[in-house]
């Protein structure tokens, strides 16, 4: 990034609470800069299963700082005007929304691809831990092999 | 005192999310305190030495074993995470 390039705005958050996709995503349509495209990607707990509920828990402080240390890796590879990431925590159930990526830029590839990027990387490096409530009991979750593999291709990519 | 915090499935695997230790006046980095654990909560130290990919945080930012650490400071031992 040279020094000409604004920075771009980023803002993270873990919280209890549901958003607001239309508002999150408008509030990057309004970045300084000539947004052309806004990408965004949300999470949503499965209902395909017999997953009663899970359960996201952070570690206040840290876990916003590994959000914000993500998305200043994507603001640093793309030309982008604005990120927002919202993780929620808590005990969410089949259905509900679990997290938000929004990329602002002028072009839509470059928002396309740090969106993925994003949300590839979510899975191995936020600083979360996932418990799965089922009938049979509780389990925690760590990355699938398909959850590492899409992290390495990114660093393949670089 | 130093506050010892463990999460997820680590916190269930050494039966508690938090620890109060004294402050041994010998302490300077993290490893330190891990040999002390070995002698005051050996269930504990044997947790965290089979675990494997644990991470260190002292006072919310990611270390090493060799990270430094002073009295009231916050020491975390995290499982692999998962987000998304």
């Amino acid at each position: 990034m040279n020094a000409t390039t604004p920075a771009c705005p980023i803002q993270v958050a873990a919280q209890f609470d549901d958003f607001d996709v239309g508002a999150l995503t408008r509030r990057l349509y309004a970045q300084a800069g000539a947004v052309g495209a806004v990408a965004t990607f949300v999470g949503l707990v499965r209902t395909d299963d017999d997953v009663l509920a899970l359960t996201l828990q952070h570690y206040p402080g840290l876990t916003e700082h590994s959000l914000q240390q993500l998305a200043a890796e994507a603001a640093a590879r793309w030309p982008l005007l604005g990120i927002e990431i919202v993780h929620r925590v808590g005990r969410l159930n089949p259905g509900e929304q679990i997290v938000y990526v929004g990329v602002a830029s002028g072009h839509r590839r470059e928002a396309l691809t740090a969106c993925s990027y994003l949300a590839d990387q979510l899975k191995t490096r936020a600083i979360l831990w996932k418990q799965e409530h089922r009938p049979t009991g509780d389990t925690w979750l760590e990355p699938s092999d398909a959850d590492n593999a899409s992290v390495a291709s990114w660093h393949q990519q670089a | 005192m130093l506050r010892v915090l463990f999460f997820g499935s680590l916190a269930e695997q050494v039966g508690m999310a938090e620890l109060a230790l004294d402050w041994q006046p010998g302490w300077q980095q993290v490893q330190d305190v891990l040999a002390s654990l070995h002698r005051s909560h050996p269930a504990i130290a044997q947790v965290l030495a089979k675990r494997r990919g644990l991470l260190i945080a002292v006072n919310q930012r990611i270390g090493a074993a060799t990270a430094a650490i002073a009295d009231q400071d916050e020491l975390a031992f995290l499982p692999p995470v998962t987000g998304g």
